[in-house]
């Protein structure tokens, strides 16, 4: 990585939870017990779509060993959950909507009874036509899935005039292309203990990516106040996005509140697919024009979004789509239509890219085709074609000024440059390379309640302690607070006592999502570091009774000017003796763009990738071999959860590329575990993972470090697309890219031209 | 005979028991003698399985299919364990491995390594490694779709097994063909010793929907002699893969055999492939597809015996 205006660049910091996770010690929230403990199981529908007409839960009532079974009459306050929009019922009452909508649940005292009563549960279904698409919800006399239908969102860019430009092309795409269904596959499946307290009080220890959010929903839905709700949330065992959305949490809860018994509910890996969010599947058609200088002038774009049965986040997802309709690239006309569909899919919602990696490989695809066909450099094509520092966003409004587009387009042309290998495979296989890049919005945009915020303090214990609303789920967050707190007030990791994940000990610091983490915890420590430390200095000042200015903080306590090898005083006996308690709190809101523009973004990462493909003619299989990712987000805060994340997203978007797809045929699941659906092993990751980090901020840039959750996922799709169609002339338009497909393709079916391939 | 009750669906579950946990309660067995177990399958019928590794229970357990209330464990038959060299009528030396072996220890034996590496070469590619140290070689070749079926037909390997009465012994490729899976107690398989040829070429190719780990949607293997003047004089072809069993080609090596590798006999091959081999399609990949593989990587393999390739 190269190293520009950074001032983390001290440590290579291994994460201060890495050692009890790589050696199992660490306890997550799944692996909890709780004395008198019962277990909990969700009945889902055994339907896609249906109407029910009786629930019989005698039997499993009868079953020696359970002791509660609720349906949508033991819902004590609102049926309805959803960060928006509460449209998903906790417990159907007379219509089911996806395989995976809970209609009873149970708590008994181990999970074989959980199990058994589960199969005592008698329900009763008129089943009804399966939308299992997005156009059969769109048919006029398609039956509606919600009271206002099936759409469930429109969104839209114009700029210019699109029919106009497209009249002055000389050089015209059109193309449909198709991304599929993509499960998180966190490693921890949904789970947690939710445990009774006191005056109807309850504490959820189950991982979400916002505590503070679930209590919300959750008091809603039990009908009691949130300050009765104590969320523990981390750590985590993986999420992406997918545990941003309540799952198993309304169940527990009132199996425990009506048991007066903690209750444990983990999900099967099966139970897991079926009911959890996925990655929107999209179709996408992009007709893309050049003019007579190789300028693109228009830009027409139409998405189509499944988001299945239920809203969660299915508009803002729509509305990044429609949002990055056009990545870097400035074009003078642009028509942009998106809807999101209703349909008796499995619910689609938040997945690490929001959107982004859906049209990203539609708009690169479109550029290459059109570089193609001009007979342009593809790195030419896109030079000519990109944003500039001072350009606005791509909804027309005003974002952080950043050349990170031309930044991460002329380091992959370089690494192009240095790594395209010409050597020759192996008979019967043919190499390709391929490039993409792209822009991605952090934070929730304008218009969203995006708030963060932090608390700063010397806790009792004499440890400076820092306390934020994030999580940590895989990502490195705990590293991140470390290495920024410790760098900013001079302190060492010794001094710190990190606090997150708990809602009776933190501020609120909204959602760990929309890679907002790092920038948040930034921005928070910004805002604090002064008061605080003025704060610790004057109360040592008065101990000592030295004078202000010849006191300062560093590692294990106050330093005097004159004397540097020992503390003054160190931290515990600071506290010992401070009368008033010294707490810095700090609350703000994610930047936005300062125009009125729904869902616009302010600060943006760019990424370039290169891929290297390997293609086997005698199967069509396509094995990548390299992958690199050139990325512009801001300093590096830590290294090797940097490279973390960018590798990271990356393997995961091999996958998405080549063989991801929670496969549904009739709204229900084909891949309904991991030996089918299926996650790329280590055989299929290159050995090597480059990753080159663009540290530098524009001049003036007050915004610090980017967060990089996301980036490093979304523009490697089509970069492996492209080296496909470079090694074999075929261009794939639908992901994942098979290897009958490529066999197809390669035209190598027939004996005659297949026996010379190779000779 | 020991015998010892597992909770029906967490056999190393440590949760502490509880009321409900009998009702759910299996028996497993643990036969010493072949026939003994013959004995237990007998009395239980349907209601029991046989049980070595467990790998393929335990996923179809996962998948929904319950244990049975008798699981009768084969892991106490001595005359099920070992690998040894063996001579049969004097002449032909076998090399004996027993239905117990691990797929891990197959994998790694330095005999089978030296002298049947086609064997050891599809091991390597059968699941993960946690699987093959559990996992069996008998188990790999009772249920009739293991990734080594294929490389065990062109090894013409021979098997044992117990048919209720006595040890009997054939072809693995015609006891395939006429017994339904897991009906009887494959005791051990028996690998005949190649004699050396100047020219031969076997080979071994297992493609899934990713690199390791993986279901096979196809898997070929092959073995081919030729003699000086590239004259086929021993050819065994197999495929297999998926839920498909495994089946020699034998068209295709009717037409190899005794015939010089020329462009105009692999195509012939190519085409008696085609005409032969009839796989399934499933969600992911068309019989087709399957097919197809097959044939391009037997001729790509044969293609490289001809003269100046």
């Amino acid at each position: 990585m190269s190293q520009q205006a950074n001032k983390y660049t001290r440590n290579h910091r291994v994460r201060p939870d890495g050692a009890a996770k790589v050696t199992g010690e660490l306890k997550y929230l799944t692996d909890l017990k709780r004395e008198h403990m019962l277990y909990g199981k969700i009945v889902r529908s055994a339907y896609p779509h249906a109407n029910i007409l009786s629930i019989n839960t005698k039997d499993a009532e009868q079953l020696p060993g359970v002791e509660a079974v609720i349906t949508y009459k033991d819902v004590p306050g609102l049926n309805g959950f959803g960060i928006v929009m509460p449209d998903q019922p906790v417990l159907c009452q007379d219509k089911v909507r996806y395989v995976g909508d809970a209609v009873a649940a149970v708590a008994a005292k181990s999970p074989e009874i959980a199990e058994r009563a589960v199969k005592l549960i008698r329900v009763e279904y008129d089943p009804l036509p399966t939308l299992d698409s997005p156009e059969k919800a769109l048919e006029v006399d398609a039956p509606l899935l919600h009271q206002k239908g099936n759409i469930l969102h429109q969104a839209s860019y114009q700029k210019g005039d699109v029919e106009k430009g497209f009249e002055k092309c000389i050089d015209i795409v059109e193309q449909t292309y198709h991304v599929p269904r993509q499960m998180h596959t966190y490693m921890e499946t949904e789970g947690g203990v939710i445990v009774p307290e006191a005056n109807g009080a309850i504490t959820v220890l189950v991982g979400t990516q916002h505590g503070y959010k679930d209590r919300f929903q959750l008091s809603r839905i039990l009908n009691i106040p949130e300050e009765k709700i104590r969320i523990v949330s981390s750590p985590i065992g993986g999420s992406f996005g997918g545990k941003d959305e309540l799952n198993i949490q309304p169940y527990a809860a009132i199996l425990a509140l009506k048991t007066a018994r903690p209750v444990k509910i983990h999900q099967t890996r099966k139970e897991s697919v079926i009911s959890g969010i996925k990655r929107h599947p999209m179709k996408i058609t992009m007709k893309t024009g050049v003019d007579e200088h190789g300028k693109i002038i228009a830009h027409q774009v139409k998405i189509i979004a499944d988001t299945g049965a239920y809203s969660t986040l299915g508009p803002a997802v729509l509305d990044f789509a429609v949002e990055h309709a056009t990545g870097p690239y400035v074009i003078e006309n642009v028509n942009t239509e998106g809807v999101s569909v209703f349909t008796n899919n499995g619910v689609s919602g938040e997945f690490r890219g929001f959107g982004g990696n859906q049209v990203a490989f539609a708009l690169e695809g479109q550029i290459d085709r059109l570089a193609e066909k001009l007979q342009m450099d593809p790195i030419d094509f896109r030079r000519m074609n990109l944003r500039k520092r001072d350009d606005v966003g791509p909804l027309g409004h005003r974002i952080a000024k950043t050349n990170g587009a031309s930044e991460v387009l002329e380091g992959i042309a370089s690494l192009y440059q240095d790594k395209k290998t010409n050597q020759e495979p192996e008979r019967w296989k043919k190499r390709g390379t391929g490039i993409a890049i792209t822009m991605h919005g952090g934070g929730l945009g304008y218009g969203r309640l995006d708030p963060a915020g932090g608390r700063l303090s010397l806790n009792e214990d004499g440890k400076i302690e820092i306390a934020f609303g994030f999580e940590e789920f895989g990502q490195g967050i705990l590293a991140v607070i470390e290495m920024i707190v410790t760098e900013e007030l001079g302190v060492s990791a010794d001094d710190l006592s990190i606090v997150i994940g708990d809602t009776s000990l933190v501020p609120p610091s909204g959602s760990t999502t929309a890679s907002r983490g790092t920038s948040m915890v930034w921005h928070a420590v910004q805002r604090m570091k002064t008061h605080f430390t003025e704060e610790i200095i004057q109360s040592a000042a008065k101990q000592l009774n030295i004078s202000q200015k010849h006191l300062r903080m560093g590692k294990g306590g106050i330093y005097s000017d004159q004397y540097h090898s020992k503390p003054l005083l160190t931290y515990k006996q600071l506290v010992k003796h401070t009368s008033s308690a010294i707490v810095t709190n700090t609350s703000f809101d994610f930047p936005t763009t300062p125009d009125e523009v729904d869902g616009g973004h302010f600060l943006y990462t760019f990424s370039g990738v290169m891929a290297q493909v390997e293609i086997d003619l005698l199967t069509g299989k396509v094995k990548v071999i390299d992958l690199d990712q050139v990325i512009a987000a801001g300093p590096v805060v830590n290294k090797i959860g940097y490279r973390g994340q960018i590798e990271g997203g990356g393997v995961m978007s091999l996958g998405y590329t080549l063989m991801e797809e929670a496969f549904m045929q009739e709204g229900k699941y084909i891949t309904e575990n991991l030996d089918s659906y299926l996650i790329p092993s280590i055989q299929d990751v290159p050995f090597a993972l480059g990753v080159e980090a663009i540290e530098s901020l524009d001049d003036g840039d007050v915004y610090g470090p980017r967060g990089v959750g996301e980036i490093g996922s979304v523009a490697v799709a089509p970069a492996i697309t492209k080296a496909v169609h470079n090694a074999i002339g075929y261009w794939a338009n639908k992901l994942p890219i098979s290897s009958e497909e490529i066999l197809n393709a390669s035209g190598k079916r027939s004996v005659t031209s297949w026996m010379k391939v190779g000779q | 005979m020991d015998k010892t009750t597992g909770n029906g669906s967490r056999l190393s579950h440590s949760d502490p028991p509880t009321t409900g946990e009998e009702q759910t309660s299996i028996m497993v067995w643990k036969p010493k003698q072949v026939e003994e177990a013959w004995e237990l399958k007998k009395r239980f019928g349907d209601d029991a399985k046989y049980i070595s590794g467990g790998t393929l229970l335990q996923m179809q357990r996962e998948q929904g299919t319950p244990f049975p209330g008798h699981l009768i464990s084969l892991e106490n038959i001595q005359e099920m364990n070992g690998i040894s060299k063996l001579e049969d009528n004097c002449s032909d030396a076998y090399l004996r491995v027993g239905a117990l072996t691990s797929l891990a220890v197959c994998k790694k034996d330095p005999l089978i390594q030296e002298g049947w590496q086609l064997l050891a070469e599809s091991i390597s590619d059968i699941a993960s490694p946690a699987v093959r140290n559990r996992g069996t070689i008998g188990g790999n070749i009772v249920y009739g779709v293991g990734d080594s079926i294929p490389a065990l037909l062109v090894l013409d390997a021979k098997v044992s097994w117990f048919d209720g009465t006595k040890l009997q012994v054939d072809s693995l490729w015609s006891y395939l063909k006429n017994f339904a899976s897991n009906q009887h107690i494959i005791t051990s398989l028996l690998l005949p010793e190649k004699s050396v040829s100047i020219q031969e070429k076997s080979w071994f190719k297992k493609v899934g929907r990713r690199e390791s780990f993986i279901p096979s949607l196809i898997t070929i293997a092959g073995y081919c002699v030729c003699d000086y003047d590239q004259m086929v004089v021993d050819i065994k072809l197999a495929v297999g893969g998926g839920s498909h069993h495994p089946q020699r080609l034998k068209i295709c090596e009717d037409i190899l055999y005794g015939s010089k590798i020329t462009d105009h006999l692999l195509l012939e091959a190519y085409e008696a492939i085609n005409a032969e081999f009839h796989p399934i399609s499933d969600p992911f990949v068309s019989g087709e597809y399957r097919r197809t593989v097959a044939a391009n990587v037997i001729v790509s393999e044969l293609l490289t015996m001809q003269a100046n390739r």
